[in-house]
């Protein structure tokens, strides 16, 4: 056993690098708000990020100034509209957008966890957004002659995600909708993990089923309760849809959005900090219920 | 201006021309899906498309979702692909990975998509919208709108009716309408009035609502396609399916 329990402060120090590509785990559900907060409290930057369908923490990234790049299938706030922050770094040139689509990166993302170059499939071989797409390139079946479209590989430097649970040696427990986050750390060189208890070697070994991703690769297991607030976690908490509600109008100028990174992040030394900004009854009511 | 159903129960429920609207649309699309049984299902009306299918044209069929759930109840409407409200109504968590190699082998009888702009050959954009004076504003993206129009066994779109997204050419093809071997592509696009086929590669109007005027939708639409020969009039959803339809689109 190797002891991998850390604070977000030191995993992030650690283990994200200026430039490094970065993979941020959680498709709707589960997303790693508190250790994104992290890397954009000590400002790193320079970073690319790899997602399929990009949540609102991606704005904090972007306004944040961590991001140099983003590659991904969407950006928004789902069900809800367009990301300001985002649109407004493309259009000022202060980030590079390549977008793609959600199947295209999750086989750039296969690829990279096989340990293979590409993985071929008929998907965008024509329209505009084909011809836009770059590490994409026609190739020929060699059994059928068919004209297929290489999906380049992906190996990021290092995945993002949170989850229900783990040990300490980062045997990390995962349930729910699962998404790209399985795939994405597989293809990472190195797994930072938050998760919401600490559990016994010998309780994991009861449920090895749930155990989604392989301890190796996660080099720092962050206790953090509520590190996917506001988004959900299947049966730990709802997500705040109010949160998500306001966010286009939180972020909808360079002013007000500045306010939020403030607010959420910089006027706090951690993520604990934050929580306890929040009214005193909001995680409570924000409460798993399983109907 | 607000539109009264009297449900069975006695209960009343207000149902705003809106929530009317999109169930007219939605019931139009489920229409031509009623023999499918696997159903890929986009974000927005799709929902509702698929929420009406399941309940009363199609209880076997299966809903999967992009997220990677499969064999969900779709009760009430999830405002993302992976939302709690379908996560908890689901039989199976599989991975994103897991639904689109489903799509790619083949094995989705149809893909359920709405989109910015459709054009008269079935052209979808979710990118892009270029302004009179000249500006292109950015839209989200195609998220897997194309790789559900290029794989799925085929495609029904369904949009609101409005005249600047039924257009001749779309603005950008995110999804372009070019199936891939036997597949059939888009094959119609619903919308509260009525249905357009693309049977013939351009749409073609080919159902309306019994209390429409096909004249009038083509005008209204101002869509440059012709009227099928071969019309056909379909009875409007009931009440039971507009307030089904209403407290689903309240849920959210």
């Amino acid at each position: 056993m190797v002891d991998k329990i850390m604070t977000a402060q030191q995993a992030v120090k650690k283990y994200v690098n200026n430039s490094d590509m970065v993979f941020v785990g959680g498709f709707g559900h589960a997303i790693p708000f508190s250790v994104v907060q992290e890397i954009v409290r000590q400002k790193k930057h320079g970073l690319h990020l790899i997602k399929t369908g990009a949540d609102i923490v991606f704005d904090m990234l972007v306004a944040g100034g961590c991001a140099q790049g983003l590659t991904c299938g969407w950006y928004g706030n789902p069900g809800i509209g367009m990301s300001n922050v985002i649109r407004n770094a493309v259009e000022s040139g202060t980030l590079e957008l390549t977008e793609s689509t959600n199947f295209s990166m999750m086989l750039r993302l296969h690829a990279g966890k096989l340990g293979v170059p590409f993985i071929p499939s008929p998907i965008l071989s024509d329209g505009d957004l084909a011809h836009t797409v770059s590490e994409i390139k026609s190739i020929k079946c060699p059994f059928t002659d068919t004209e297929l479209q290489a999906h380049g590989s992906l190996n990021p430097d290092v995945a993002v995600v949170h989850a229900q649970r783990s040990d300490i040696n980062g045997n990390v427990q995962l349930w729910g909708s699962i998404g790209d986050t399985v795939d994405g750390c597989e293809a990472s060189k190195k797994i930072i993990c938050s998760v919401e208890e600490i559990c016994r070697e010998d309780e994991i070994s009861l449920t090895p089923h749930l155990t989604k991703l392989p301890a190796h690769k996660v080099v720092a297991v962050i206790k953090q309760p509520f590190g996917a607030y506001p988004s959900y976690l299947h049966s730990f908490y709802q997500r705040d849809e109010k949160y998500y509600a306001n966010h286009s109008n939180n972020t909808k100028d360079a002013l007000k959005t500045k306010e939020w990174l403030q607010s959420t992040i910089y006027n706090h030394n951690d993520f604990n900090s934050y929580l306890h900004s929040l009214p005193d009854d909001l995680l409570k009511k924000l409460e798993w219920d399983n109907s | 201006m607000k539109h009264k159903v009297v449900k069975e129960s006695a209960q009343k429920q207000t149902i705003s021309d809106d929530s009317i609207s999109q169930a007219r649309a939605a019931f139009m699309a489920s229409g031509e899906i009623f023999d499918c049984k696997t159903i890929f299902v986009g974000i927005g009306l799709p929902c509702l498309v698929a929420h009406i299918t399941q309940n009363y044209t199609s209880p076997n069929c299966q809903l999967v979702f992009e997220s990677g759930l499969m064999e969900v109840m779709c009760k009430t409407q999830p405002l993302s692909t992976a939302s709690a409200n379908i996560a908890k109504a689901s039989k199976m968590h599989g991975s994103m990975l897991d639904v689109f190699s489903m799509l790619q082998r083949g094995e989705i009888d149809v893909g359920l998509l709405s989109a910015a702009q459709i054009d008269v050959n079935g052209n979808l954009n979710s990118s892009k919208l270029n302004t009179k004076s000249g500006k292109t504003i950015s839209l989200p993206g195609s998220g897997g709108a194309h790789d559900i129009s290029v794989l799925a066994n085929k495609v029904v779109v369904v949009m609101p009716s409005d005249p600047r997204r039924f257009v001749n050419n779309v603005d950008f093809i995110t999804s372009p309408n070019i199936p891939y071997g036997n597949r059939k592509g888009v094959v119609g696009v619903a919308m509260p009035d009525g249905y357009f086929s693309f049977e013939t590669g351009k749409a073609v109007l080919q159902k309306i609502y019994s209390d429409r005027n096909a004249e009038e939708i083509r005008t209204s639409l101002n869509w440059d396609v012709e009227i099928s020969s071969t019309l056909e009039r379909i009875n409007p959803p009931s009440n039971t399916i507009l307030e089904g339809a209403n407290i689903f689109l309240q849920n959210n």
